[in-house]
């Protein structure tokens, strides 16, 4: 008797590791999956392609703005600034079209230069200086939301040509064009991520900066150039907001910095730097945008929504500690 | 000495504001020579080897190597001279695996459209790391295990790895016994041995005398920033090398 209750324990032991390792890998998902079932059972208008493209197509800008998100994370840092670099952007392609006089290709191409230049400065202070992201992104929140409503005079910009529309309102078959952007952007992101020198030094950093230091990684180039990606996908976020707005406001995307960082530590990226993935970020922003979709389809208010937001990015700590009590089980 | 030697470090000084802490210091390593490096506290001994390391640069003295004088003013000089520093924490990023931390800062790529992209050539990194480690004869299972999940002795066996898979001919280990269990101790001297059979030196600073005596083929004493004695293991014992920390008489050596 006593020698089969042990065979049982043994037996089970490696099945038990099974599960944990699967539950910990694929938490994200299945977390997406109970949302959206408890969210088609709500709502009868959760359920359908039209809105899972619909979905997708308004949580665009925050899936471009989590690309730079998850590569500011992965190396301890944070960037507060993405939201007023978002309505920079956002207002200096439309103030270059309608005041400017230029072209949309020259206007765009100003706009996320000016955002990869926001970037570059916070990226600057953090790498020579020693400023901590907070701080210098902190403070380029300000200076970019302030120069996005100096130049409206905190109004909108309206006027924009008609072909500008495309990028934020144009459709390749049945899927937005912003979708599209957005893919493109991961996709790159995760080939950096994964294929490249430099995806690798990013980990480093972020995994022990002293380690990478002394295997001659010149930790302060990494955060510059990772802060400036960040900075550039503000921009073509803020584009694609022009876009789909038809004008340039200088208050737009100031929910996106709650929906970013909320996106990113849901999809599993630890504050703490060093580990996280683009695959996992999608699962993020997919999260997020399904919850405020489900909720907007019942009829919670915006401002009831952030407070469920905030509430989400509690949990998805929780979670990520859990997780993490599952792995030294695993052991 | 008849051998020319790998390494000399010749009449070094150097004071950080009053404070002394190294005086005419003289200092060699020959070829696939285990030298001891040991003193007490403040007796100059991470100084010496960090000039040698390129973290700091001395205020007086000559570093010869291979009988041409060389100058080092930073970690890349020194280790293009291939000299490599085992760092006391091991100096591995924990969250990235085996592989990638053995060629961390010099990862192999593979040109992709006429070398307009660098892509991580990820098969040929294991392959080689595997065959590093086999002939560290180093006992891991996988080389794509992430470093946070080995033991303290793996985790070093991979930083050795790291130091030695690019040509190091002179390695400088700063207390590696420290943080070890006894089994892992074991292992590691059977590494610095196993470096030596393959023709390269090493430098061990370590507060523990077994540990030179058991691998060592030389032991030098600093003590408040001179150098104070050497001997060569086979014709001292732990009680002379310890009078000579404690004690500090300049010997007549030449």
């Amino acid at each position: 008797m006593e020698n089969e209750i042990k065979i049982e324990i043994i037996a089970a032991e490696p099945t038990q590791k099974k599960i944990y390792s699967l539950l910990r890998r694929f938490s994200t998902l299945i977390g997406l999956f109970l949302i959206s079932a408890v969210l088609s059972f709500a709502s009868e208008h959760f359920l359908s392609i039209e809105n899972f493209l619909n979905i997708l197509l308004q949580n665009s800008n925050v899936a471009v703005l989590a690309v730079g998100m998850t590569m500011v994370i992965l190396l301890g840092e944070i960037d507060l600034s993405v939201g007023g670099i978002e309505a920079l952007g956002c207002v200096i392609a439309a103030w270059m079209m309608v005041y400017g006089g230029l072209g949309i290709i020259p206007s765009v191409l100003i706009a996320l230069v000016a955002g990869t230049l926001c970037g570059m400065i916070s990226g600057f202070f953090v790498a020579y200086f020693r400023f901590h992201s907070f701080v210098s992104t902190l403070a380029m929140m300000g200076i970019s939301r302030g120069f996005a409503l100096i130049y409206t005079h905190g109004a909108s910009i309206y006027g924009l040509p008609d072909s500008f529309r495309f990028i934020g309102q144009g459709s390749i078959g049945p899927v937005g064009v912003p979708v599209f952007i957005a893919a493109v952007v991961l996709f790159l992101a995760h080939l950096l991520l994964t294929q490249f020198r430099f995806g690798n030094h990013i980990y480093a950093v972020g995994g022990n900066i002293e380690a990478a230091r002394l295997a001659g990684i010149n930790v302060g180039r990494v955060k510059l150039i990772v802060l400036s990606i960040s900075g550039f996908c503000g921009a073509l976020a803020g584009v694609i907001m022009a876009s789909r707005l038809n004008s340039g406001q200088g208050t737009i995307g100031e929910a996106d910095l709650l929906d970013t960082i909320a996106a990113v530590i849901i999809g599993g990226t630890s504050l703490m730097g060093g580990v996280g993935t683009i695959p996992g970020t999608i699962l993020g922003v997919l999260i997020i945008g399904v919850i405020r979709n489900g909720l907007n389809l019942l009829g919670v208010s915006s401002f009831w929504q952030m407070v469920a937001i905030g509430g989400i990015i509690i949990c998805a700590v929780l979670v990520d500690e859990i997780r993490r009590r599952l792995q030294e089980k695993e052991r | 000495m008849s051998e020319v030697a790998l390494v000399e470090m010749k009449n070094i000084y150097k004071s950080f504001g009053a404070v002394k802490a190294l005086q005419n210091v003289n200092f060699e390593v020959r070829p696939a020579e285990i030298v001891g490096l040991v003193g007490d506290n403040a007796a100059g001994k991470s100084t010496l080897v960090k000039i040698l390391s390129g973290a700091y640069i001395s205020d007086q003295g000559e570093i010869w190597m291979d009988g041409k004088k060389v100058h080092i003013s930073n970690p890349i000089d020194s280790r293009a001279l291939g000299i490599e520093m085992l760092y006391q924490n091991f100096a591995l990023a924990g969250n990235i695996n085996i592989y990638q931390n053995i060629f961390l800062g010099r990862e192999l790529t593979r040109d992709y459209l006429w070398g307009l992209f660098k892509i991580l050539n990820k098969k040929e990194m294991a392959d080689r790391s595997l065959e590093l480690i086999s002939r560290l004869k180093i006992d891991l299972e996988s080389v794509e295990k992430r470093v946070r999940e080995l033991s303290g002795g793996q985790q070093q066996s991979v930083a050795i790895a790291r130091v030695i898979g690019f040509n190091a001919r002179l390695i400088i280990m700063d207390e590696p016994t420290a943080n070890l269990g006894v089994k892992e101790v074991g292992h590691l001297l059977d590494m610095i041995r196993r470096l030596k059979e393959q023709g390269i030196s090493v430098i061990f600073i370590s507060h523990r005398l077994d540990d030179i005596f058991s691998v060592g083929d030389r032991v030098i004493v600093l003590k408040r920033g001179r150098r104070v004695g050497m001997r060569y293991i086979k014709e001292t014992t732990q009680n002379e090398v310890l009078r000579l920390i404690v004690g500090g008489e300049q010997d007549g050596e030449a």
